[in-house]
């Protein structure tokens, strides 16, 4: 929908993004309810400092970190798939149901159950399959009217929310726990949880970035693509189901985290214009960026307390999808 | 009486009729003419008092029509827009009967009086024999019957229509337009619409107006103007144009005429040239 | 002749549709007062009612059921008349309390009151029970659903005109925002009250006492006057935009007045008993499906069904698994869910 607009060089963007990235990731590291100067987290990453510096830089931060990075890379291809399969601008991981029904999940099976952590991405991607499937068989398979989809998906997440809350009732002595994870934080995330996310989330970027070509044909228009020899259905079945698997792994380990999978690609979009092929990566370096820069925010606007992330990127987002409806671009001047 | 004196209309920024100085009779039918995008619907809707004149005025009985008091208004013009919401499972009675709002406060219920203009309106274009049906279930010109029939029982002098006829067959197109001409000769009803067929217009209306990019390019009777040249220079459409029995104009199109060009190279080779 | 157009009159259906609705309330109205933790059979209930029993069982009917069973009643009018004014206003029939933001930002305002009424109140030992706040909690969410409400309204404008797609996108969004805070501030401030609030956010009745019969009744009876006023222009605003205008309705009036009732309905019910979906996107169709066109007995529809469906609902969620008690909410979701799919598979 921005084709037409004057484009940046990719090669500067990449190499911006990762600039800013790495700016963050160190920020990332020193920030938190002790700052760490340079000098003493150099050491502390070489194995000398203080015990207590050692900890929280190696067990805490660093791994915190990196599931931020992941996370929000993972959220941001996410959302640039589904917008790129859909050919809908306004389609996301949250706007689709996705997020809700795979929170429901896990809610669900933490309340009736107490499963091993290896079960969880497992459980939120059949919740996140189920939610996203209803919202566009709700929507019609026919015609995917940008509006409709997000209507639909609308009313898919207020029907996982409200269930949801009803769980949280039963649930006892665990809701308070549940509540902080529905809020979305990366709080306490270890080495654990980055190790049991890595494998669900790595796996399926990786192969979603060598499959940038039929990624670029499904922009195309339907017939377009078949005639070009794309088994446009089977395809866009499969993109949409990576799209879900990573944004539901995550959801398993951080809680719903809104928004990023709609602004990351967007800004993407916006500074690339038509070159398709670097959609993707910059989506992922964008979404990585932003839950970052949430994160350390989250980490630090309300010190000594931490605010949920969840909290921030939906205050970001909001504003930002209001601004999409009110511009000449939204889809079919809305 | 609608009259524009220098009227130029926009929707937001972007200007859409220029400097248009118009009079349309009492009494008449008037056909808004001109290419898509000209400008003829949006001028229609200003005549009803929905959009605000940028500059120049809209004047109804030689008042601004943004002064008039909306129900006032309602009370001297109704318009049908080009594609009217059928509210959901609503029947053709309670439709045409929403054409009594304007008469009575909006607290009061119809009566009785009400009910009997209402259903001499739907005899009028005759549909009372559907009266009890819903309307999503008739035929697209059955449905526009219904909506003249619920601007008649508003009761006003006026009767604005845009494009009355674009989503119908063409034997409907027919039967909307005879409709209208008949309760323009029996009642008096002062109908402006906007067409798109040039001869349709040619046959049924006593003036004609011709936009072009948002400027009036030229209004008259239909003889005066419908003419090979005007066509050419506004629709872009090489045509002869010959009168029928009641000297009404006719055209029949033959090519598309080259765009920007003053004088086309077919138009020595026009087969009708003769004739006409 | 002129007998083909009179007045708009109920079909049969729509009678008969009525007459078993109010049967079927009233027998709600009667399970409701009879079934719970203990149940009690009819002859004890008329000795109750009469006022000639046990102190016990005066209790838990005065007390207890009668108040709670009541209070179902009107918010279940609260939510299916909000709604039904909301899915006319904005063409869509998926409109709803829930979906256009009020709920959401009655919730949002109403819990953080909650946690800073707490903090203030009992700062020093947050273990204390009783908040004083909760009280007050209808206003505060009135007021929340009030700017949510008039924040959708003024996003949802499109050159100075209501885009009732773009209406219902901008709602959706800021329900979703105003959500994500709500569990925020929920989860990290909460405190010891996570509990007692997550109750409320889940839409219980549990607890429900006579006088928030008396906080919510003032607002059923303007709620109602106000629907009752609006009916006959509504008629009109069925209709395209434009051609509202040419006959004569002052529309960006009447839209705005038809909102601040459906605010001020759906609002005060969310104060009371927190965020109820589903109801009024539920009822609202039921009722254009019995009633037809016909507005004034759509009206009447919402009003009973909505008031059965809640006290079904509630009845349900104390019975079913008893001594657990669902949230009225939750049952009224769950209820709503096969409905939702079989309305929108059947638009598609």
């Amino acid at each position: 929908m921005m084709e037409s607009e004057p484009t940046v060089r990719p090669c500067r963007l990449y190499a911006l993004a990762i600039l800013i990235l790495s700016i963050l990731f160190v920020l990332g590291l020193m920030a938190g309810s002790r700052w760490v100067s340079l000098s003493s987290l150099w050491a502390a990453l070489n194995g000398g400092g203080d015990l207590l510096t050692k900890i929280s830089v190696v067990e805490l931060r660093l791994p915190r970190n990196m599931l931020g990075m992941l996370g929000g890379a993972a959220l941001g291809v996410a959302g640039a798939v589904i917008q790129g399969v859909t050919r809908n601008p306004l389609a996301s991981p949250g706007l689709t149901g996705v997020i809700a029904s795979a929170a429901l999940a896990v809610v669900s099976l933490r309340t009736l159950a107490s499963p091993d952590a290896f079960w969880l991405p497992l459980m939120a991607l059949a919740g996140g399959l189920v939610g996203g499937a209803l919202t566009f068989v709700i929507a019609g398979r026919q015609q995917l009217q940008p509006e409709r989809v997000v209507l639909a998906g609308i009313a898919v997440t207020s029907l996982a929310t409200a269930v949801t809350t009803g769980l949280l009732l039963v649930s006892g002595a665990e809701a308070a726990e549940l509540y902080y994870w529905l809020a979305g934080s990366l709080m306490g995330r270890g080495w654990v949880q980055l190790e049991l996310v890595l494998p669900w989330l790595v796996l399926p970027l990786v192969v979603l970035f060598f499959m940038h070509r039929p990624f670029k044909l499904l922009q195309l228009d339907d017939d377009l693509a078949l005639a070009m020899g794309l088994a446009v259905g089977r395809w866009r079945l499969t993109f949409l189901l990576l799209a879900l698997l990573v944004a539901a792994a995550l959801v398993a380990f951080t809680g719903p985290i809104v928004f990023i999978g709609l602004v990351a690609p967007h800004i993407a979009k916006r500074l690339i214009g038509s070159q398709i092929k670097h959609w993707l990566p910059l989506s992922a370096l964008f979404g990585a960026l932003l839950l970052l820069a949430a994160d350390i925010l989250a980490r630090q606007l309300a010190f000594p307390q931490e605010l949920p992330v969840g909290m921030l990127t939906a205050l970001i987002g909001a504003p930002w999808l209001i601004y999409l409806l009110n511009t000449k671009q939204s889809p079919r001047s809305v | 009486m609608i009259r524009t004196e220098q009227l130029s209309l926009a929707y937001g920024a972007t200007p859409v009729v220029n400097n248009v100085s118009l009079t349309i009779p009492e009494g008449g039918i008037t056909c808004l003419l001109g290419p898509n995008g000209s400008g003829k619907s949006t001028l229609l809707k200003s005549f009803a008092g929905l959009l605000p004149a940028r500059s120049g005025e809209v004047l109804l009985d030689d008042m601004p029509v943004s002064e008039w008091d909306r129900r006032r208004l309602a009370l001297r013009l109704a318009m049908l827009p080009q594609k009217p919401i059928v509210p959901d499972g609503i029947l053709v009675k309670d439709l045409v009967a929403l054409g009594r709002f304007p008469h009575r406060k909006w607290w009061q219920n119809n009566q009785a009086g009400d009910n009997r203009i209402a259903f001499e309106s739907m005899v009028m274009t005759g549909v009372s024999e559907l009266a009890g049906r819903p309307v999503e279930s008739l035929s697209g010109g059955q449905q526009q019957r219904v909506w003249i029939a619920m601007a008649l029982a508003q009761e006003t002098s006026i009767l604005l229509l845009d494009e009355p006829t674009t989503f119908l067959d063409w034997g409907y197109q027919l039967e909307v337009l005879e409709l209208l001409t008949k309760l323009n000769r029996e009642h008096g009803l002062t109908v402006v619409m906007s067409l798109h067929d040039l001869n349709q217009a040619a046959q049924f209306a006593d003036q004609i107006a011709i936009m072009a990019e948002g400027q009036l390019e030229v209004s008259g009777s239909p003889s005066e103007v419908i003419t090979e040249t005007l066509i050419r220079r506004v629709f872009r459409v090489e045509t002869s144009v010959s009168h029928d029995d009641n000297g009404r104009p006719f055209c029949s199109s033959y090519a598309a005429a080259y765009k920007g060009e003053k004088s086309t190279p077919y138009e020595h080779r026009n087969p009708m040239a003769s004739e006409a | 002749m002129t007998a083909i157009v009179t007045a708009q009159k109920p079909s049969n259906r729509a009678v008969i549709g009525i007459i078993l609705g109010g049967i079927g309330l009233i027998l709600a109205i009667v399970t409701g007062v009879q079934s719970g933790a203990v149940d009690l059979t009819w002859g004890q209930i008329w000795v109750g009612l009469t006022g000639d029993s046990s102190e016990h069982v005066q209790r838990v009917i005065f007390d207890i059921r009668l108040p709670r069973t009541l209070i179902g009643l009107l918010i279940g009018i609260h939510f299916a008349v909000s709604g039904w004014l909301l899915q006319l206003l904005s063409r869509n029939p998926l409109a709803e309390p829930g979906i256009l933001g009020i709920s959401a930002g009655a919730s949002l305002i109403a819990v953080i009151a909650f946690v800073i009424g707490d903090w203030v109140v009992s700062g020093a030992n947050p273990y204390n029970n009783t908040s004083p706040v909760l009280q007050y909690l209808p206003w505060f969410a009135m007021a929340g659903g009030l700017v949510a409400a008039v924040a959708v309204y003024l996003l949802g404008l499109r050159n100075g005109q209501l885009s009732p797609l773009k209406m219902t996108l901008t709602g959706a969004v800021i329900a979703g925002m105003l959500h994500a805070l709500t569990t925020g501030v929920l989860a990290f401030w909460g405190h010891a009250h996570t509990e007692l609030v997550a109750q409320w956010l889940a839409g219980s009745l549990y607890g429900a006492k006579w006088d928030y019969l008396f906080t919510l009744l003032p607002w059923t009876v303007i709620g109602l006057v106000g629907v009752g006023l609006l009916v006959k222009p509504l008629k009109v605003m069925q209709l395209d935009d434009q051609h509202v205008h040419t006959l004569g309705l002052k529309l960006n009036r009447w839209r705005a007045f038809a909102l601040l009732i459906a605010t001020l309905l759906a609002a005060s019910a969310v104060g009371v008993v927190g965020p109820v979906g589903f109801i009024g996107l539920v009822i609202p169709h039921i009722s254009r499906k019995l009633a037809g066109a016909n507005l004034p007995v759509q009206l009447v529809f919402c009003v009973v069904f909505g008031a059965l469906l809640t006290v079904g609902a509630d009845v349900l969620g104390r019975t079913l698994f008893t001594p657990y008690e669902v949230p009225v909410g939750v049952v009224s979701a769950i209820l709503g869910v096969p409905f939702f799919l079989y309305l929108l598979s059947r638009q598609s």
